[in-house]
């Protein structure tokens, strides 16, 4: 594998993010940092309610009409800043430098529209292209996903479409302004897994022909091992772990990660269901005073309940947030 | 989809003929003698009898009712025995002002509801929303013969800026159609703004967003179409109100429609005028949800493919 020193396209520095519901408010992301490289592939894993579409939700500025809110943080987009500028530049971001797909085909298409006016129209948007030049543009990228009969496809309907192709087309939808950065959110949990690897495959090839860089959020870890050049690992709103995708499987630091890894089931192994994590997330209003984790954690200690760990570095950017780095490994604060 | 249409036309006949024998069966349920009120206070027992029997009510209402479809079929809808013309000129004199007057209703009502719905819902909590709003509970909690008195005293009689009686001219349309269209404005622009805000929590909604698009885009061609779905059904079932409706206004404003003209009947037991009048407004009615099942295919792309 390649090591090019490449700069980030995107730098997620401290990021906070909080829902004020009813019910109080909700730190769904608190204190994230995270650096995508150009042309790399950065894989975002975590459990359920970890904060990884919250995230995602933020750089895409997708918040609106939710109760969430930014409140600290910075998201650099190539070194400029995404988050305090108008919503007119936030919107003209959307689609042309950022695109994002979403966890379900099924119904994260309009279905009163013609799948090719919906995938034109973010062309027609974002460029001064004519109607005839958006058609032969989307054409031409849904023949780039080797969609078949493209030319009927664009006057159909997304029900005349299995989860699939859905899928496939909301990729195209994507990246058809060719957008720096591609933001999957669990593209493939909803397909099943002879759909999902297809569209794995589809998602790596386009990479090498539009060159985009990919944050790629999921829980799969075998999907991670894959297709990803670096992972960071959430729990709680934080990110505990991360580091290029080789050190994390071979060398991990976090109990969490390496729980996470445990639970992968290896071909011909019956797994003992999810028991290398015991419990659960904790409840958002009594999150534990120290580390997140220590409730769950075989190897708690008695700083763990008091003080939440800061990120201890190792060689290669590996970072964990994790007392144990700092008794073991002698890694530096 | 005309194979729909041909079925969904072909089903209009049963129910005409369903509700035709209810019609005919509730009229003669209604207390007091026509034939009486033809033959004047003075006339004798003899009299009234005679008059009964021209005017063929000594039947049996099965035999009735066949006479009356007979004649239907011909297109003679037999004769009113208050004036003792036939009832299809007496429809026909006073038809195109209650179709002039539901027409208006209906355009500015569903106009006006369904923009009013629109901007609270995509504005939810914030001004446009509350003023909205307030505007649409007024609408349905006001009682329309009390608004069309208000408006007659105010623009009529008062600042004379439209006449308070009467079908002449467009003008004379304007306070009956405020008045019929009033609450059913209202109950669009509530159904409207519910749906948008339905509609706005759709993952498609968040696709659209996240394309970049601009918000009025978003709003108009990703969310308004798709609760305009929604938003159709209401209005054919309030078309039916309308009908239902126009009886009151009409009478407020002494307004030459069919609704003022069922009023009469009924009072005069006018059996074949208020039977044929009823026939009518449930074709109306039929023929409109007709057409709103249709405009609901057209909007819908898989109900339309099938
Ligand atoms: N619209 C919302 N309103 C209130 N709370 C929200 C909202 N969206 C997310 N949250 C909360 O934010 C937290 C993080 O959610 P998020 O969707 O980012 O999790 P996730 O890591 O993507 O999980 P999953 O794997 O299930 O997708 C959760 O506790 C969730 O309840
Ligand atoms: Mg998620």
């Amino acid at each position: 594998m390649k090591k090019v020193e490449n700069k980030n396209i995107l730098e997620i520095k401290d990021l906070h993010t909080y829902f004020y519901t009813d019910n109080g408010i909700v730190k769904a992301v608190d204190g994230v940092d995270i650096n995508l490289k150009e042309g790399s592939t950065l894989g975002i894993v975590g459990e359920s309610g970890s904060g990884k579409s919250v995230t995602a939700l933020s750089v895409m500025n997708l918040l609106e009409g939710t109760k969430g809110k930014i409140v600290k943080g910075e998201i650099l987009l190539d070194g400029k800043d995404i988050v305090n500028i108008s919503k007119e530049e936030k919107r003209k971001l959307k689609g042309s430098q950022i695109g994002m797909i979403f966890q379900e085909p099924m119904t994260s298409l309009n279905p009163v529209l013609k799948i090719g006016d919906q995938i034109m129209e973010g062309l027609l948007q974002h460029s001064d292209m004519s109607k005839q030049e958006a058609k032969e543009k989307t054409i031409k990228i849904l023949e780039q996903i080797s969609i078949p009969r493209a030319d009927k496809i664009i006057n159909e309907y997304p029900f005349q479409l299995s989860g699939g192709m859905r899928q496939r087309i909301m990729i195209a939808m994507a990246l058809v302004c060719n957008p720096k950065i591609l933001i999957a959110d669990e593209p493939t949990t909803a397909l099943d897994v002879t759909i999902q690897a297809q569209i794995l495959e589809l998602i790596l090839e386009l990479k090498k022909i539009i060159g985009m860089s990919i944050m790629f959020i999921t829980h799969d870890l075998g999907v991670v091992a894959e297709v990803c050049d670096e992972v960071v690992v959430m729990y709680c709103g934080r990110v505990v772990e991360s580091g290029d995708v080789f050190t994390i499987f071979e060398d991990p630091q976090h109990p969490y990660t390496k729980g996470l890894l445990e639970s992968i089931p290896k071909l011909g192994v019956e797994v003992e269901r999810l028991d290398s994590i015991p419990g659960n997330v904790p409840n958002p209003k009594f999150m534990p005073k120290g580390c997140k984790f220590e409730p769950r954690c075989k190897y708690s200690m008695d700083i763990c309940k008091e003080e939440e760990p800061p990120f201890f570095t190792f060689d290669n950017e590996h970072k964990s947030r994790c007392w144990l780095c700092k008794k073991e490994y002698g890694g530096e604060l | 989809m005309f194979r729909y249409f041909l079925k969904r036309t072909l089903a209009v006949i049963p129910t005409i003929l369903i509700v035709s024998v209810f019609v005919f069966m509730f009229v003669r349920f209604i207390p007091g003698d026509p034939a009486r009120r033809v033959a004047g206070p003075d006339a004798t027992l003899e009299d009234v009898e005679n008059i009964r029997e021209t005017l063929g009510l000594n039947k049996s209402i099965p035999e009735q009712y066949k006479d009356y479809m007979l004649g239907l079929m011909k297109g003679d809808m037999g004769t009113s025995l208050k004036t003792q013309r036939p009832v299809t000129y007496e429809i026909g004199q006073r038809y195109m002002n209650t179709v002039r007057l539901t027409v208006v209703s209906l355009l500015w009502s569903v106009i006006a509801g369904v923009l009013i719905g629109v901007f609270s819902g995509k504005n939810r909590s914030k001004w446009q929303d509350y003023t909205g709003m307030t505007l649409a509970v007024s609408g349905i909690s006001v009682p329309s013969f009390w608004l069309g008195l208000m408006l007659i005293s105010v623009f009529a009689v008062n600042l004379k800026w439209f006449p308070t009686v009467g079908s002449e001219g467009l003008k004379s349309l304007v306070l009956p159609s405020i008045t019929l269209g009033a609450s059913v404005a209202a109950i669009i622009a509530r159904f409207t703004r519910s749906s948008i805000i339905e509609i706005l929590k759709e993952d498609y909604i968040r696709t659209a967003r996240a394309k970049g698009l601009r918000e009025n885009k978003v709003v108009w061609k990703h969310v308004f179409r798709n609760s305009m779905i929604a938003v159709v059904t209401v209005v054919g079932l309030q078309f039916g109100f309308l009908l239902g409706g126009s009886v009151v206004t009409e009478s407020v404003f002494a307004f030459p429609g069919l609704g003022s003209l069922l009023i009469d009947s009924v009072n005069f037991r006018d059996y074949p005028m208020i039977q044929s009048l009823i026939l009518i407004f449930s074709l109306h009615f039929v023929v409109i949800n007709l057409v709103i099942d249709l405009l609901y295919a057209g909007l819908n792309p898989e109900i339309q493919m099938q």
